[in-house]
């Protein structure tokens, strides 16, 4: 064992100045050309102003960032993807890639904000952290903070409540009459917000009595009691006189049931549109996705319930690899404490089925391990019994907000149900937090997704066993170690036959034989029967190392290279010597 | 053995020279020069196009992953109603790729139509109905039967990397033999999974344990192993196939492509039929044949009929089920739709279905198939007045398949025909599977008079046909046995001892297994020489030793010209015939009765006077369409009194269906009440009556 450590120490070092080119030379800040987007993370923003932020980072750090727009949604707004990567350490698909997007769901708006807050961050950070400063330079982050910019634009222009409006804007004959999104929400009284509506009736007419504890609810009757009031719904009117109210909104094709996935079409599941990926927010998402075969890890930001949620999004979907649940799982306990309040969830299992979600399609088409962060619930639990209920809601706004979340109740004369009353929650209220508590749940949600760049595979080679078995000819076993924990290739590619296959390669030497070593110490070797000199390795798993096989036909030198989608590229030059580097030769 | 040698010296020296073609003269292939290339179909259209401006839209609705233009022609009457909205056929032909007797079929069509004379049948038809129809869905393929080398194509020109190993089209089939097609290759192989068919060894069949067959040979698509990954032809040109890239039961895989509807040949076809909710029926034309093969499903779940539902507590407490029973979707639908909560918020059957995680739908519902058995009745009556074979086995579609879309999801009645496949072989009176053929077996039951009786032509084909050799002919069996020195079990036991019997020795029955591809092989003989290419040795550059040979790729899809013909003209009859019987929704009576005071009973009734119903069942429950709508005009002088101007209905079943309204109205005396019947797939229809001082 003696003589053993010193090399390894060695070993290690070399590897971990290989691994890290921080490691050696101090990364200086980068310097921006011209002020930087001053952003302020306790606030919400329109699309233009993020897109006004997008191209303020990419004009004050041109070297760093690419700008595009990846498509463009139906109304014709762009969908602005921001890539932030290092020139200094590798082209863009040479690297492990982390892929961040938000506000999918048009109402779900702060997830943009959190997308934003990591560009921000990450860019502001470089040189000054050494943990981002590491990322940064061994791999790349594609953030696109607006998925939805049609919806997030009617969302802040309104008619909208904080449950409308969720899909894209492609119409939808919801009722089914020939005609199309002629029947959604209006702003009766004219004050910007979709409240409800609501109605005193004679005694014994009702449904709803007001609340004697705060006469701004209402609460139903129980049997034996009469009631003097009915809840008639969100604002508006019956636009098109079939006896219906709202029953024809703009939407709904739900652009996250629209993903290749485990796909079912609208009577199986609500909102999938006519096809998978027919609209062009997801499709163009989809077919950047595939040009970009290196993201290894997905964020898809979502609203509410303050859940780390991943696949399978049905029941009947495959179960996922246990490979792969390894780092899911440790990445998903470590995402509960970085995220108070938060819970690591299996959508189908703990949430409700999802056919056709983003994260599946991540998962199981492009073999990249994908969450969907489900970002906030009100902090408004005060009885502590698991839920928000109406009550605390109010009382959350009128000791919390001062009241500002509320619309008072104003009579109004509904041109189908006469004297009424109009009134209730602004659209934020539930799903999206005030500007005070918005900055940190920004922040905590962008250190969950730098836990999961800090996990993206990361390769280096070690030290080769070196053995002459005859002339000019070497038995080499080349340790390929990956130190964090998503794989370089997700069990669900290899199972599914997704993408590519790691591939590595020997210059400098004929490749006689090639294979994967099972066993070091017992010589167990599964060896590739054709083509050894393009041996296809099935990946090397998180935090473990895959041992490659060559027998080499040459002198001096060889260089063993290996090449990984997601895990990027890695090569080391291997003396052919004998060097004791065996099991046998050291015992 | 001679023979052989000198092949396995002809093909060391090939292998020398690196050549991969055992030298020798190619076989003749089969001729497809009246097939219409992509080009020429092309150039087809555009002149029917220019030919008949007023009834023939050509319209292009996307491009192939090769970049090629994907057509559709439009045929429909001139004047009327907008062809758009009157009730359609879709014709879709090979979309499939090698299926190009489909493509024949669909021009065969548009000519038809396009060049109707007045008052003929398909011109009376184009007054009210359109077609749509498009002759080439899979246009990167469509070449590959006159490709050089021919061969069975499904994929578009996508660049796919089939064996994900990187590289992308490096390992494709070779014409090693040089005969112009890729048949297939047969390696020696024990445990390859194949052997020669016992009673014909050009054939091959699959090895089995349960008959005691042991394989012999490996079974590969004719080539080399470009890229040395022991694989033969597993990276080739072929791309993504359109036809199994559809949303119905899609097949995740390299073919079948990352996700449904990825293929642009398959998403300007879901773009230009979402578009056009008119068409009511469709026919593909493709390898399968649903007219002779009732569908099968594709698997999955979601067959309502039989599917238990638990209802989840919270809503189960609500609607007042029991959380751990399982009940059926109408049990739970018998009692929900009566509560409050679901009549308020008119929550569908569809909709309670969908909250409960019904399924998709996976079989053709009886309701649907019903019609499609009409429809094959008359389909193999027509087949049989063309002289066509109408018992010959039909092809079933695949997953991810154009046809199974468009029932599934798209709601049409859709129906898939080949046009044309290798009929049944005719069975001879005395062929030798026949029932009534004299086998050992049953000569040895016999009497002696019983056998003597046969005659001696019958007796002597029956001695041949057991390798009995030549001087014991019927003659000397028959003084024997008239001399009572032989009985016909005594006969019998002699002929097995000297070996003899009815290839293949053993049975005396020709082998099972192979019985299609015999048949197969003897219609190409007798109708498409040169469509089987003997088995040929070849040694590959690795030095493998293999044989080339087998069928023509497309030899069971696309027959010489002369052959597809008839089926061609059968196949355009059957098309005309369908188009006359799609659903018609019509305004059946229009009843204005006065009450006094200016106030009117207006009922009306729309009824379905086609033949199909106006949705299917499975679009009924896809909600693939809008429902039937009757309407009542207001304004102008009539007033509604109470409730809404219109009525719907899901369905209305063929020739019987029927919808009716009820509508109390105040009218001004002479104002028109005027009600109007639609739904997107069944046209239109408008009755007017004035109210008058007689009314």
């Amino acid at each position: 064992m003696r003589p053993r450590t010193p090399r390894l120490v060695l070993g290690a070092l070399a590897l971990l100045a290989a691994a890290s080119p921080s490691f050696l030379r101090a990364a200086e800040p980068i310097r921006p050309q011209g002020n930087p987007p001053a952003a302020s993370f306790n606030r919400l923003h329109t699309y233009e102003e993020i897109a006004d932020l997008l191209k303020g980072y990419a004009a004050a750090y041109p070297k760093w960032t690419k700008l595009e727009s990846i498509g463009k949604t139906l109304q014709g707004r762009d969908l602005w993807m921001i890539t932030i990567n290092n020139p200094a350490t590798g082209s863009e698909l040479s690297k492990p890639a982390m892929y961040v997007d938000g506000n999918t769901h048009a109402n779900e708006v702060q997830g943009a904000e959190a997308a934003l807050y990591t560009v921000d961050y990450l860019l502001k950070s470089y040189g000054n952290l050494p943990r981002v400063t590491e990322m940064m330079d061994r791999s790349v982050f594609y953030i696109l903070p607006v998925v939805n910019a049609d919806g997030r634009t009617l969302w802040f222009k309104g008619p909208s409540d904080a449950d409308f409006p969720r899909t894209v804007m492609q119409p939808v004959d919801d009722d089914r009459d020939g005609k199309l999104d002629e029947d959604g929400f209006d702003d009766v009284d004219g004050d910007g917000f979709v409240t409800e509506m609501r109605k005193k009736v004679p005694m014994g007419q009702g449904t709803h009595r007001l609340d004697p504890k705060d006469r701004r609810m209402l609460v139903e009757v129980q049997p034996g009691e009469l009631g003097d009031w009915i809840q008639i719904g969100k604002e508006g009117y019956d636009n098109d006189g079939d006896g219906r109210v709202n029953e024809d909104t703009v939407g709904y094709v739900d652009p996250n049931r629209t993903w290749g996935f485990s796909w079912e079409p609208e009577y199986v599941q609500a909102g999938a549109g006519n096809y998978p990926l027919a609209i062009p927010e997801t499709r163009s998402i989809a077919m950047w996705a595939l040009a970009h075969p290196n993201v290894a890890a997905v964020q898809s930001y979502h609203n509410n319930g303050q859940m780390i949620l991943r696949g399978p999004g049905a029941k009947a979907d495959p179960p996922y690899p246990p490979q792969d649940l390894k780092a899911y799982d440790l990445l998903g306990k470590e995402g509960e404490k970085l995220l108070p309040g938060y819970r690591y969830f299996i959508s189908w299992k703990d949430l409700y089925t999802v056919h056709g979600g983003t994260t599946d399609h991540f998962f199981n088409i492009m073999g990249a391990l994908a969450f969907t962060n489900e970002m906030y619930n009100p902090p408004a639990d005060f009885d502590k019994n698991g839920e928000v209920s109406q009550e605390e809601l109010m009382k959350f706004n009128d000791l919390l907000s001062m009241g500002r979340q509320w619309v008072e109740w104003k009579p109004y004369k509904h041109p189908q149900y006469g004297m009424i009353e109009v009134g209730g929650f602004k659209r934020d209220v539930g799903r999206v937090p005030e500007g005070w508590a918005l900055e940190e749940e920004t922040h905590r949600n962008n250190a969950f997704v730098l836990l999961n760049a800090y996990h993206l595979p990361q390769l280096s080679i070690g030290e080769a066993t070196v053995q002459k078995v005859g002339d000019r000819l070497w038995k080499v076993e080349v340790p390929v170690l990956n130190d964090r924990a998503i794989a370089s290739m997700a069990a669900v590619a290899v199972n599914g036959k997704l993408h590519r296959q790691d591939i590595a390669t020997v210059t400098g030497g004929k490749v006689i034989s090639s294979g994967l070593v099972d066993n070091p110490y017992l010589d167990k070797i599964q060896i590739q029967e054709h083509r050894p000199e393009r041996l296809m390795v099935p990946g090397v798993e998180g935090t473990s190392t895959r041992t490659l096989f060559f027998l080499i036909q040459g002198d001096g030198e060889v260089t063993v290279n290996y090449d990984s989608l997601k895990g990027g590229k890695v090569s080391k030059k291997i003396a052919l010597r004998e060097n004791g580097m065996d099991a046998k030769a050291s015992m | 053995m001679k023979e052989k040698l000198s092949r396995l010296r002809t093909a060391a020296a090939a292998a020398a020279l690196g050549l991969t073609a055992l030298a020798g003269p190619a076989v003749a292939a089969v001729s497809y020069q009246d097939y219409h290339p992509f080009a020429e179909v092309e150039r087809q259209l555009q002149a029917w196009g220019k030919d008949h401006p007023q009834e023939v839209k050509l319209l292009t609705i996307g491009k192939s992953a090769g970049g090629r233009p994907i057509y559709v022609v439009r045929v429909a009457g001139t004047g009327g109603t907008n062809p758009d909205d009157r009730p359609a056929v879709f014709v879709g032909a090979n979309i499939a790729g090698y299926h190009n007797a489909g493509t024949e079929a669909a021009l065969d069509l548009i000519k038809t139509l396009a060049a109707a004379p007045a008052g003929s049948p398909a011109a009376k038809l184009l007054a009210s109905t359109t077609f749509y129809v498009a002759p080439a869905l899979n246009p990167d393929a469509q070449d590959t039967l006159f490709g050089a080398p021919r061969l069975r194509r499904g994929g578009n020109g996508q660049k796919v990397d089939h064996d994900m190993d990187g590289l992308v089209g490096e390992d494709g089939p070779d014409d090693l033999n040089g005969d112009g097609a890729i048949t297939r290759m047969r390696i020696a192989d024990s445990a390859g999974g194949w052997l020669a068919d016992s009673t014909d060894p050009r054939v091959l069949v699959k090895a089995d344990s349960m008959e005691q067959r042991p394989g012999a040979y490996r079974v590969v698509v004719e080539g080399k192993d470009d890229d040395g990954d022991g694989e033969y032809n597993e990276d080739g040109a072929d791309g993504v196939w359109p036809d199994r890239n559809f949303p119905h039961a899609f097949p995740y895989s390299v073919e079948g492509g990352p996700w449904s509807s990825y293929a642009p040949e398959t998403k300007a076809l879901l773009d230009f039929l979402f578009g056009r909710r008119n068409v009511a029926l469709a026919v593909v034309y493709g390898p399968a044949n649903n007219l002779l093969a009732a569908p099968q499903s594709l698997g999955g779940g979601g067959d309502l009929g039989t599917q238990k539902f638990k209802v989840p507590p919270q809503a189960a407490k609500f609607l007042g089920f029991d959380p751990e029973q399982e009940y059926t979707i109408d049990q739970i639908w018998e009692v929900a739709q009566n509560l409050p909560f679901v009549r308020q918020n008119d929550i569908t059957k569809e909709q309670l279905q969908q909250f409960l995680g019904a399924g998709a739908a996976t079989k053709v519902d009886p309701g649907d198939q019903a019609y499609l058995d009409k429809f094959a009745e008359s389909y193999k009556e027509r087949l049989k007045k063309a002289g066509l074979s109408n018992d010959r086995p039909g092809a079933q579609y695949g997953k991810g398949g154009f046809t199974p879309w468009l029932y599934y999801q798209y709601g049409a009645m859709a129906v898939e025909l080949d046009v044309w496949g290798v009929p049944k072989a005719e069975k001879k009176a005395d062929a030798k599977d026949a029932g009534d053929a004299l086998t050992l077996d049953k000569a040895a039951a016999m009497t002696s008079e019983e056998f003597m009786a046969l005659g001696e032509e019958k007796i002597d084909a029956f001695l041949k046909e057991n390798k009995v050799p030549a001087q014991f002919n019927a003659k000397t069996v028959l003084s024997f046995m008239k001399g009572g020195q032989i009985d016909p079990k005594g006969m019998v036991d002699r002929i097995k001892q000297m070996g003899g019997g009815a290839s293949p020795a053993g049975g005396g029955k020709p082998s099972e297994a192979g019985a299609r591809d015999r048949e197969v092989l003897a219609w190409v003989e007798a109708n498409a020489p040169g469509a089987f290419t003997p088995w040929k040795a070849v040694t590959l550059p690795d030095g493998t030793k293999a044989e080339v040979g087998g069928l023509d790729p497309l030899a069971e899809l696309d027959p010489p010209m002369a052959v597809l013909k008839p089926a061609l003209a059968a196949h355009t009859e059957t098309v005309l015939d369908l188009a006359g019987k799609l659903p018609k929704v019509e305004i059946l009576s229009l009843d204005v009765t006065p009450l006094g005071g200016g106030v009117y009973r207006v009922k009306a009734v729309a009824g379905n006077r086609g033949y199909l119903a106006t949705h299917t069942k499975q679009a009924e429950r896809a909600h693939a369409h809008i429902p039937v709508r009757l309407t009542l005009q207001t304004g102008k002088g009539v007033e509604l009194l109470t409730g809404y101007p219109f009525v719907t209905a899901e369905r209305l079943e063929g020739t019987t269906g029927t919808l009716a309204g009820e509508w109390l109205v105040r009218a001004d005396e002479g104002a028109k009440i005027v009600v109007d019947a639609t739904t997107d797939n069944a046209g239109r229809d408008q009755k007017t009556t004035t109210v008058g001082k007689g009314a």
